[in-house]
C-alpha cells in the first residue's frame, strides 16, 4: 500500500493542534492514520480529488475546533444542546460566508484589489516554493535516495583536483576519480553495501539514419544501473563481461534516443555509431536521469578512452553505507583507505585525502543560495501584500464602525463580530489563493527556463500535492495574519463612543495603519536594497573586460573520432585544412583553432607544473589551465601580445617545444622576464616534456567574466594534436551569416562532423544568463514591492486627509495657508514612510549578506547602493502623500465644516 | 444506575445515527466507518476526521458505543453496545414515522 506523505501528515498533526489538549490525546492517532487512508484514497483519484481534500481537511479541523471548544461537553444531560451547537456553528460559518460573500458584492473594486494583490503574493510564493520544493526538498528519483552517498577525494589546501562535475570547479577542493580506483576503494571501503562509479557527462557524436548529433552520454561501473535503480524498458542491463577489457562495445540508450536514431526492433541487434566506433545497443531505459544531468546512453567505463590513466579524474564514485555503520567508523576507513591509497599511487594519491558527501547535498548545493534568496523575496513580498490588505481592511473597518456597533448593540458578542471579519479575510485570502494558483501555473514554466542556469539540470517542479498543502496553509495564514489585527481594531471600540463620534471613530486605527507603513517601507526597503546590489553586479559584469573582442567572431566545433582519424598526423592535417578553406572565404579576416572557447562553460583542463626546477617544491607544484591554440588564433580574437611572440610556422610537429603564457602565469618568474625560461607539466616525480617559454599574452576571463584569469599555458596545436578543437573566425561583415558558410567547409570535408557553430556575442551573452535572469527576478519582485509599498502609503494618507477634512477646514478658516496644509499632510504621511526606511536600511544591512556570493564586486552593505535605495523609496513616499495633500488644499472650508 | 429511556437521547444527530448505522454489523475502526458511510449515502455524507470522532467521542461518552480493542493493524474499533443498539432502534422508529406522515401527504411514493 502507498504511504501518505511525511509532509501531509506533519501538516495535519500541525493543524490538529488546534484541537483541545484532551480531544488530542485521545484521538490523535486515530485522526491521523484515518487522514493517512483518505490522503491515499484521494490520491488515487486525482490531484483534483487532494485539492478538494485539503479544503475540507481545513473546514472540517476549523469547525469541530470551535465545536469541542466552545460547544458544551457531551454529557447525557447536554446530549441535545451539544447538537445543537453544532447545528449552529454549521449554520453560522455559512451565515458568516453568505454575509461576506455579499459584502464583497458590494464593493468589487476593493475586493478585487484585494484578490488581485494576494493572488500575486501567493502565486509568486507558491512558484517559488514548487522550484524549493522539487530542488531541495523532495528526495532525488533513486531507490532510498536518502542513503545514497558520493566520495571524493580531498586535496590539501592550495593544491586542486580537476573534474568537471556539477559543483566542481577550479579551486575546490574536492575532485574525482580515474577509472580504476574503483576496485581499491570497494576493497577499502567496507562500510559502504555498494560503490559505484560514473563519469560526468560525455559528449559524443552520434552517427545513424540522418545527421550526426551531439549526444550526452556517462559511462558507469557494472552496478549503476542497479544503484540508481534505472528502469530498462526493453532489452538488458549490461552483463558483467561487458564491463571486461576488451569486451564488445555495448551501449544502454534512453527512449527518446532510441526514438530520435529511429531504432525500431529487438534491442541487441541494432548497432549505432558513436564518436566512429559500432556500439551494439543492448537496451533501452524510460528516462537517464542521473545525479546531476540527464543522458542520453550509458556505455560501460572499459570503453572510456582514459580508462587506464588513473590520473584522469573522470570517475564520480557513489553508493550507499550500511545501516549499522556509524559515522566515526566510516571516517576512520577513509583515513586507512587514503593512506593506503597514497602508498600505493604516490604520484596521483600522494598527500590527498577522501570525502563523503550525502548525494543529495552534493546535488541541491548550487541552487541553494539562489534558491533561498528568492524564497527570502517572495516571503517579504507576501508580507508587504499582507500589510497592504490589512491597510484597506482597516480603512473598510473604520467605515464599518456604525455598523459593527449597531450589530453588537442588537446583542452580537465580541467573539462573534471577530469570526465574522476573520471569516471574510479568509474568504478573500483563499479567493486569492485559487487565483494565486493560476499565477503560479502561468509563470512555473517561465521561472523554471529563466533559471534553468542555476537549477539542477532534469528538474521537474510542478504544482504536486505539497505545494498545493504549502498555498493552503500560506493562504490561510495570510488570511488570518491581515484580518486579525483589523478584526479586534474594529471589534474595540464601545457602542457608545462609535454611536456618538460617528465617523470621526478609531483613532487606535490610525496608529496601527502608521504602524503597517512603517513595515510595508521597511520589508521594501530589504527588497529593493537586494535588488540593487544584484543589478550594480549585474552592470559591473557586463563591462568587465573579458580580454578579447567578441564583435563578428564565429565559432565551431570540431570532434574528430579516433577511429577515422587515427594518427596526430591526420588530425593536424584535417585541422590545418580546415583554417586554410576558411581563411580562404571572401568574408574571413582571419581565422585559428582553440581546444577551449572562452567562457563556453567548458570543464577546466588544469594540470600541476615544474617550473625551472629550484623554484617548486615536491607535492607543492602549483596548478594551472593548458590550453592549446593555432598560429593566427590569438590574432582572430585580438588577445593582446605582452611580450615575445605568438605561435608562427616555426613551430612544427617536429621543432623545439615551445608555450606562451598569460600575463597572470607570467607573474610565477616573480618580476623576471619569463622569456626563454622553461616549464614542464607534471609533477616534481614525473614532469612531461620541458618547454621554452616564447611569448606572454594578455589575460583573457576563460571561466567567466566575473572570475579572474588562471594562469594559463598554451602550447600549438600543432604540437599538441587533440580530438575536439573549436574554429573560430574574425569577419569583416555580420558573423551570424557567415556560420552556414564555415560549417559548409567543414562538411564538405567530412559529412559526419556536426559542427554546432555561434558567434561569440551569443557565448558571451550565455555565460552571464544566470546573474542576469536572478536579478531580472529579483528586481521584478522589488518593483511588486515597490509599487505595493506606494500605494500602501497613499492608501493611507489619503484616507487620512478625508478623515481630517474638518479639521483642514477649520484651519483654513482660521487662515492657514495652503503651503501649511500641504506640510501638515506631508509631515503626518512621511513620518511612518522614514521611519520605516531606517528600519529597512538597518535590516537590509544584515539581510542582503545573505546574497553576498551572488555579488560581483559589490560589498552587501554597498551604501551607494543603500543610499540610492533610500532615496529613491524617499521620493515614492513623497509623491504618493503628495496626491492627497494637493487634494486637502482644495478644501473648501465652507463644505469642510458642514460635515458630520 | 438505572437504564435511561432509549428515547431521552433523541433525536440524533445526522452524523451519529449514520455511524450507528455502519456499526450495526460489524465494530469498525474510524476510516471503516468514514468509507462505510460514503458508500451508504452515495457520497451524500464525506465525513472527515475530525467530524467522525468528534462525534465519536460522543457516542463513547453516552456509552452508546464501546472500544472492542484493537484487532485490525493496532487501530480501535467500536461496536454498538446494548443502550446504542436501542437508541438507534428508537430514532429509526421515530424517523419512519415522520417518513409515514410524509407519505401520507403524498411527498414521497410508497415503495414497491
Amino acid at each position: 500500500m502507498p504511504a501518505a506523505p511525511h509532509l501531509a501528515l506533519a501538516a495535519y498533526r500541525a493543524l490538529l493542534r488546534i484541537y483541545p489538549r484532551r480531544f488530542r490525546q485521545r484521538f490523535e492517532p486515530d485522526l491521523v492514520a484515518a487522514f493517512a487512508d483518505l490522503w491515499i484514497d484521494r490520491a488515487s483519484r486525482g490531484s483534483l480529488a487532494l485539492a478538494r481534500l485539503l479544503a475540507k481537511t481545513v473546514i472540517d479541523v476549523a469547525t469541530t475546533a470551535f465545536a469541542l471548544r466552545f460547544g458544551r461537553a457531551g454529557t447525557l444531560s447536554t446530549q441535545s444542546t451539544g447538537t445543537l451547537s453544532t447545528m449552529s456553528t454549521m449554520s453560522t460559518l455559512l451565515l458568516d460566508l453568505t454575509y461576506a460573500l455579499r459584502t464583497f458584492r458590494r464593493t468589487p473594486a476593493f475586493t478585487a484589489v484585494v484578490v488581485v494583490t494576494l493572488a500575486l503574493g501567493i502565486g509568486a510564493t507558491t512558484a517559488i516554493f514548487s522550484l524549493v520544493h522539487a530542488a531541495l526538498l523532495r528526495p532525488l528519483p533513486y531507490p532510498n535516495a536518502d542513503e545514497l552517498q558520493t566520495v571524493w577525494v580531498e586535496s590539501k589546501e592550495g593544491a586542486t583536483v580537476g573534474g568537471g562535475w556539477i559543483g566542481t570547479r577550479i579551486g575546490e577542493r574536492l575532485g574525482s576519480f580515474g577509472a580504476l580506483y574503483l576496485g581499491d576503494l570497494r576493497a577499502g571501503l567496507t562500510s559502504f553495501i555498494s560503490l559505484e562509479g560514473m563519469s560526468p557527462s560525455w559528449t559524443m557524436t552520434v552517427t545513424r539514419a540522418g545527421e550526426p548529433g551531439p549526444i550526452e552520454t556517462t559511462f558507469v561501473s557494472d552496478g549503476l544501473v542497479r544503484l540508481l535503480g534505472l528502469e530498462i524498458t526493453s532489452g538488458r542491463g549490461f552483463t558483467p563481461d561487458e564491463h571486461k577489457p576488451g569486451a564488445p562495445r555495448a551501449v544502454i540508450v534512453s527512449d527518446s534516443l532510441w526514438a530520435r536514431i529511429g531504432g525500431q526492433g529487438v534491442p541487441d541487434t541494432e548497432r549505432v555509431t558513436l564518436d566512429g566506433l559500432e556500439y551494439t545497443v543492448v537496451g533501452v531505459a524510460r528516462e537517464l536521469q542521473l545525479p546531476g544531468m540527464p543522458v542520453d546512453a550509458l556505455i560501460p567505463f572499459v570503453q572510456n578512452p582514459f580508462y587506464e590513466r588513473r590520473f584522469v579524474g573522470i570517475m564520480i564514485v557513489l553508493g550507499r553505507l550500511r545501516p549499522d555503520v556509524s559515522g566515526s567508523v566510516a571516517s576512520a576507513e577513509l583515513q586507512t583507505t587514503a593512506q593506503s591509497l597514497a602508498r600505493d599511487y604516490p604520484e596521483t594519491s600522494g598527500g590527498k585525502g577522501l570525502r563523503i558527501v550525502p548525494l543529495h547535498e552534493r546535488f541541491v548545493r548550487r541552487s541553494r543560495a539562489l534558491l533561498s534568496a528568492l524564497f527570502a523575496s517572495v516571503g517579504l513580498l507576501i508580507l508587504i501584500g499582507c500589510a497592504n490588505v490589512a491597510n484597506l481592511l482597516l480603512v473598510r473597518a473604520s467605515a464599518r464602525q456604525r455598523e459593527i456597533a449597531v450589530r453588537s448593540a442588537l446583542g452580537a458578542g465580541r467573539l462573534r463580530i471577530v469570526r465574522q471579519l476573520v471569516t471574510e479575510s479568509i474568504v478573500l485570502s483563499l479567493a486569492g489563493a485559487v487565483a494565486g494558483l493560476l499565477v503560479a501555473r502561468w509563470t512555473l514554466g517561465f521561472l523554471a527556463v529563466l533559471l534553468a542556469e542555476d537549477l539542477p539540470p532534469g528538474l521537474s517542479a510542478s504544482l504536486d500535492p505539497p505545494v498545493l498543502i504549502f498555498t493552503t496553509v500560506v493562504a490561510l495564514a495570510t488570511g488570518v495574519l491581515f484580518g486579525l489585527a483589523p478584526a479586534f481594531q474594529a471589534s474595540r471600540g464601545g457602542l457608545p463612543d462609535s454611536l456618538r463620534q460617528g465617523s470621526r471613530a478609531g483613532a487606535g486605527g490610525s496608529r496601527l495603519r502608521g504602524a503597517l507603513v512603517v513595515a510595508e517601507v521597511a520589508l521594501a526597503t530589504v527588497l529593493v536594497a537586494g535588488s540593487g546590489l544584484l543589478v550594480r553586479s549585474l552592470v559591473k559584469l557586463t563591462n568587465v573586460d573579458p580580454g578579447f573582442r567578441t564583435e563578428r567572431v564565429v565559432s565551431a566545433g570540431i570532434f574528430l573520432s579516433d577511429a577515422k582519424y587515427p594518427q596526430p598526423a591526420d588530425k593536424l592535417e584535417f585541422f590545418e585544412r580546415a583554417i586554410t578553406s576558411v581563411q580562404a572565404l571572401p568574408g574571413v579576416e582571419s581565422a585559428g583553432i582553440v581546444n577551449r572557447l572562452p567562457l563556453g562553460g567548458a570543464t577546466n583542463n588544469s594540470t600541476f607544473v615544474v617550473i625551472d626546477v629550484q623554484t617548486v617544491t615536491r607535492g607543492q607544484e602549483p596548478l594551472i589551465d593548458r590550453r592549446i591554440a593555432s598560429i593566427d588564433y590569438f590574432r582572430t580574437l585580438s588577445v593582446p601580445l605582452v611580450a615575445g611572440r605568438f605561435f608562427d610556422s616555426r613551430d612544427t610537429p617536429s621543432g623545439a617545444r615551445v608555450a606562451i603564457v598569460n600575463r597572470t602565469m607570467a607573474k610565477m618568474w616573480g618580476g623576471t622576464d619569463p622569456i626563454g625560461r622553461r616549464v614542464a607539466l607534471g609533477t616534481l616525480a614525473r614532469p612531461g616534456t620541458w618547454l621554452t617559454i616564447v611569448g606572454v599574452v594578455g589575460d583573457v576571463r576563460h571561466h567567466g567574466l566575473g572570475r579572474a584569469a588562471h594562469p594559463e599555458l598554451w602550447v600549438p596545436s600543432a604540437q599538441a594534436p587533440v580530438n575536439g578543437m573549436v574554429l573560430v573566425a574574425r569577419t569583416r561583415t555580420d558573423p551570424a551569416a557567415m556560420t552556414d558558410d564555415i560549417r559548409g567547409i567543414i562538411r564538405s570535408m567530412d559529412p559526419e562532423i556536426p559542427a554546432p557553430a555561434s558567434t561569440m556575442e551569443e557565448v558571451v551573452t550565455a555565460s552571464v544568463q544566470a546573474p542576469r535572469s536572478r536579478t531580472l527576478l529579483v528586481g521584478g519582485f522589488a518593483l511588486l514591492a515597490l509599487a505595493l509599498a506606494a500605494i500602501g502609503i497613499y492608501g493611507v494618507v489619503s484616507y487620512a486627509v478625508s478623515r481630517m477634512t474638518r479639521d483642514i477646514g477649520v484651519r483654513m478658516a482660521l487662515g492657514a495657508r495652503t503651503s501649511d496644509i500641504r506640510r501638515l499632510i506631508l509631515r503626518h504621511g512621511l513620518t511612518p514612510v522614514v521611519t520605516g526606511l531606517l528600519v529597512g536600511a538597518a535590516a537590509a544591512l544584515l539581510a542582503t549578506r545573505a546574497i553576498e556570493s551572488m555579488l560581483f564586486e559589490v560589498t552587501p552593505g554597498d551604501p551607494l547602493t543603500l543610499a540610492a535605495v533610500t532615496v529613491g523609496l524617499l521620493g515614492i513616499g513623497v509623491l504618493a502623500c503628495l496626491i492627497p495633500a494637493r487634494r486637502a488644499t482644495r478644501v473648501d472650508p465652507v463644505t469642510a465644516l458642514r460635515m458630520e | 444506575m438505572p437504564a435511561r429511556d432509549p428515547r431521552s437521547y433523541l433525536p440524533l444527530t445526522a452524523v451519529s445515527f449514520e455511524i450507528m448505522l455502519a456499526l450495526a454489523d460489524a465494530p469498525r475502526h474510524g476510516y471503516d466507518i468514514m468509507k462505510t458511510v460514503e458508500h451508504r449515502t452515495l457520497g451524500a455524507m464525506e465525513l472527515h476526521p475530525g467530524t467522525l470522532y468528534r462525534a465519536l467521542a460522543r457516542l463513547l461518552d453516552d456509552e452508546l458505543i464501546e472500544e472492542v480493542g484493537r484487532p485490525d493493524e493496532g487501530r480501535r474499533c467500536y461496536r454498538l453496545t446494548r443502550l446504542g443498539a436501542d437508541v438507534a432502534r428508537a430514532e429509526a422508529r421515530r424517523l419512519a414515522s415522520q417518513v409515514a406522515i410524509a407519505r401520507a401527504r403524498r411527498w414521497i411514493k410508497d415503495p414497491a
